[in-house]
């Protein structure tokens, strides 16, 4: 079957006075019908800007090149009407923080409207209804219809941006940190949801974060992103229990959760991305690091049925 | 037992709610945010307590009032100093000190004046008398100065009120850490700067003393090389260096207490165990006491000797860190654990959520705090009318059943909690205007008619006819409104719905109704009144729930 995403040697730098900043430098991945991929790493790897380079929002004077299929469509070549008939509608988006997502001197029914209408021609009374039980669904009386975000707590705005995204059906939502600002118990209850909906509408999901937790808990694949570039991609199982990549095990063993029993962390500092370490870009920060890693670039290998990584000594870590 | 470096009882900040002029003054008790209730603890030397709970239950108010950032409502605090006296005195000024003059020189310097007046008296009177005044005034004034500075700043115990100028002292020895390095630097100055500024506002060092200190410090907390690091900004730094600059001025003033306010919640997950050892090491060489704040329980397992888990202002659960990890008592302490996600994909479970969201502070359940959300509840567990109000909200969801309610119920402005009673009116009459407010739009409609009547009778005429036939009409379309919905009074009809309602509501809250009543135009649904259920002991730990 043919995926919903097709991501080929996709590269976004940045314009800077300092030089470009080779944000995303080469990533390769594609996202299945109803299949949830997670993308990790930290800050600064570049993986909100593959988020909006997906969606064609990114900044002025930006260079991208590669390939993006969306749905068979390569979406930089398409005409920007085009473009964003299918931005909201086929590929929905929910933001990290909801509190300054939504317009503050709109009621939450008029955003509603307004993105119904935008994109489909149906009465006020229609799209109102379809608010009424996108809302429903996510648990917010009709009765709150008429309030403004301010009103309403962290929670309740991602639920009403995921209610937002909902009504349009999309064939593909990208979540970029849809729970970092809010609370572990509201975090839990809004990645249920995003399950329930998975479910229900066999749509495909991008989830974009920091947390490994996450990850784990919702995503069948992840890829693991460092300086612009995915260092691991593979079946959850396969990347959370049997990592290749040193970075990911650094980056796993040095999660904090209930069940850790010592303390550990990364040396040193991700890297400048304006001047990137050449060869691997790990290597200045990698325990196992020699000669070859900081001179060539290390290959793309799938070291099992569907897990890739890239690394020199990736053998070694089977 | 070990000594105390902090004692917090009955801690309370509330921040009032702000409103619109007018309704300040029509309002008889403004609404409060009750941020902070009743929160007792106290913290022995050396330990790491953690403060855990949710955005909005009031652990960062804890931590700034505690360090008088912040004035408590009510409550004390008590902390004792960085040599550990425990010598109850109160602030300001220590008995038998009374700063000032010594009685020698004030006899000699009012002498002195009373000389020098008489003989500018024989002078001149007026001039003589001029001079006396002055001179015996600025004695006072100088008497009283004096006595000002020579108020020794105490060591320790009640900070509750002390006064800002009291507090200086104090403050060297407890420190806070705040949660966004990038927010806690001055970025126009430099680390070294930032670091050093404590040194200048509190000590008198020179330049160099402050800057070998905090070349020091910069070394011990790993900003290295430090030389290098001094003259550099914040924007050229990681946010791990940052932060690492943030606990060196934090540690400069060599404190024994540190307020630590989410300091890894912000960082990399890569970072975080680094800056979490880096404050355990400081820790073990200074004997240096945390307060630590965090949401995260997974951080509070790894770092606190004991925790207190904070719901909506009150703890839930205080105790010995194992044991609260070990086996989790209160409801909430559960919940909040059973939340966290686990980064292995085998460990995917099915979780039991609390419902819905934290509720406003400004208006805290009654009873246990947590009782609306709370999976395991008991009729004893404080339901009041907003519950039923809840739930009412919660059943709007589905359509069929909000239209029911809406036509028996009649709009929620008719529904009113008073105390353990929720209220609900049950209009009397056709739902048009009352024989009242018919007459009194009549005599304003006149009255101003009689006033236009003045200036021209034909104007004046006109506006009595048309003022009262709009009256007329509004009066008409109300009844017809009401006709339309078909609502007639029946506070029988009304009482039998929410009898209904109450029937498929959940068990504890259907339990706890004690009574449905109707009296002339309302139906009442009664509950019994309500206590927090108090800390409680079980088990090496204090628990606020009914069920221990």
């Amino acid at each position: 079957m043919e995926p919903v995403l097709e991501v080929g040697d996709l590269k976004v730098y940045y314009h800077t006075k300092r030089g470009p900043v080779h944000a995303v430098d080469g990533i390769t991945f594609d996202v299945a019908l109803g299949e949830t991929l997670g993308v990790v790493g930290e800050t600064g790897c570049g993986k909100s800007t593959l988020g909006k380079a997906i969606l064609g929002i990114l900044p002025p004077r930006t260079r991208l090149e590669g390939t993006l299929r969306f749905m068979g469509r390569d979406l930089p070549k398409l005409p920007k009407d085009e473009l964003r008939r299918l931005r909201g509608k086929d590929v929905g988006l929910i933001f990290q923080d909801p509190m300054t997502r939504l317009d503050p001197l709109m009621s939450v029914e008029d955003h509603f409207i307004e993105t119904i209408r935008a994109h489909e021609s149906v009465s006020k009374n229609e799209a109102r209804n379809r608010a009424h039980r996108a809302l429903a669904s996510m648990g917010i009386p009709e009765s709150r219809l008429g309030d403004y975000p301010h009103e309403f707590s962290g929670g309740m705005r991602q639920r009403i941006m995921i209610a937002m995204v909902l009504v349009m059906n999309p064939k593909l939502l990208i979540a970029d940190e849809p729970t970092t600002s809010l609370d572990v118990i509201v975090e839990a209850q809004i990645l249920e949801i995003l399950e329930d909906l998975k479910r229900a509408y066999r749509m495909s999901l991008l989830l974009i974060t920091h947390n490994l937790g996450i990850v784990a808990e919702v995503c069948d694949r992840v890829a693991v992103m460092y300086a612009g570039r995915i260092v691991e991609l593979g079946a959850i199982r396969d990347v959370f229990k049997r990592p290749i990549h040193p970075y990911t095990r650094g980056l796993l063993s040095s999660i904090i959760h209930l069940e850790s029993k010592e303390l550990s962390s990364i040396d040193g500092l991700p890297p400048d991305l304006v001047d990137p370490p050449s060869g691997c870009r790990f290597h200045p920060r990698c325990a196992y690091a020699k000669a070859v890693c900081e001179a060539e670039d290390p290959a793309w290998v799938e070291y099992r049925p569907g897990h890739f990584a890239a690394c020199h000594f990736g053998k070694d870590f089977l | 037992m070990i000594e105390a470096i902090l004692e917090v009882e009955g801690l309370t900040k509330h921040f009032p709610v702000k409103l619109p002029a007018i309704q300040r003054i029509l309002t008889r008790s403004p609404p409060v945010v009750h941020a902070v209730d009743e929160v007792t603890f106290s913290l022995p030397r050396g330990e790491i307590f953690g403060l855990v709970g949710e955005s909005g239950c009031g652990k960062t108010t804890v931590g700034r009032t505690v360090l008088r950032l912040l004035d408590p409502t009510s409550g004390t605090i008590r902390f004792y100093g960085s040599d550990g006296s425990r010598v109850p005195r109160k602030a300001g000024r220590p008995p038998g000190e009374s700063g000032g003059l010594t009685r020698r020189s004030r006899w000699a310097s009012t002498l002195s004046v009373l000389i020098a007046g008489l003989v500018y008296y024989i002078l001149n009177p007026y001039v003589g008398f001029a001079v006396l005044l002055s001179g015996l005034l600025s004695i006072a004034v100088i008497e009283a100065l004096s006595r000002r500075e020579g108020r020794v700043p105490f060591d320790g115990v009640d900070i509750t009120h002390a006064k800002e100028r009291d507090l200086r002292p104090i403050r060297r020895g407890m420190q806070i850490i705040f949660q966004d390095p990038h927010a806690s630097l001055n970025p126009a100055m430099s680390i070294g700067e930032s670091i050093a500024d404590p040194l200048r506002i509190h000590g008198d060092v020179t330049e160099a003393e402050a800057k070998d200190a905090v070349l020091a410090i910069m070394k011990e907390v790993g900003l290295s090389p430090p030389e290098q690091m001094f003259a550099k900004y914040p924007s050229e730094l990681s946010g791990g260096q940052k932060q690492r600059a943030v606990i060196a001025r934090a540690m400069i003033l060599r404190p024994k207490l540190i307020v630590a306010d989410e300091p890894v919640a912000m960082l990399d997950m890569s970072i975080r165990a680094k800056i979490l050892e880096l404050m355990l090491e400081l820790k073990d060489r200074h004997g240096l006491t945390y307060l630590f704040i965090t949401h995260d329980l997974a951080t509070a397992k790894f770092i606190c000797d004991r925790i207190a888990i904070m719901y909506l202002g009150r703890i839930v659960e205080v105790g010995d860190a194992k044991a609260i990890y070990r086996d989790p008592k209160h409801p909430y302490t559960r919940a909040l654990l059973g939340a966290i996600p686990i980064p292995d994909p085998d460990a995917r479970r099915f979780k039991t959520l609390p419902k819905g969201e934290i509720p406003d502070a400004a208006y805290p359940p009654a009873g246990c705090r947590f009782h609306p959300r709370c999976p395991v509840a008991t009729p004893a567990c404080g339901w009041e009318p907003q519950d039923v109000l809840d739930y009412l909200d919660q059943r709007s969801l589905d359509d069929a059943a909000r239209r029911a309610d809406e036509e028996i119920l009649g709009p929620r402005e008719l529904m009113e909690p008073d105390g353990p009673t929720l209220r609900i009116r049950v209009a009397k009459r056709s739902m048009g205007l009352s024989r009242r407010e018919k007459r009194r739009s009549a005599i304003a409609v006149v009255v101003a008619g009689l006033l236009f009547a003045a200036l021209s009778p034909i104007v004046g005429a006109g506006l009595v006819a048309s003022g009262l036939v709009s009256v007329l009409a509004v009066d008409a379309l109300a009844r017809r409104e009401a006709f339309r919905r078909g609502r007639r009074p029946d506070p029988e009809k009304v009482r039998s719905h929410l009898e209904d309602i109450l029937g498929k509501a959940p068990e504890p809250l259907r339990q706890s109704v004690r009574r449905l009543a109707t009296t002339a135009g309302e139906v009442l649904v009664e509950f019994a009144p309500t206590e927090d259920p108090g800390l409680r002991t079980a088990e090496e730990r204090e628990v606020r729930c009914v069920l221990y």
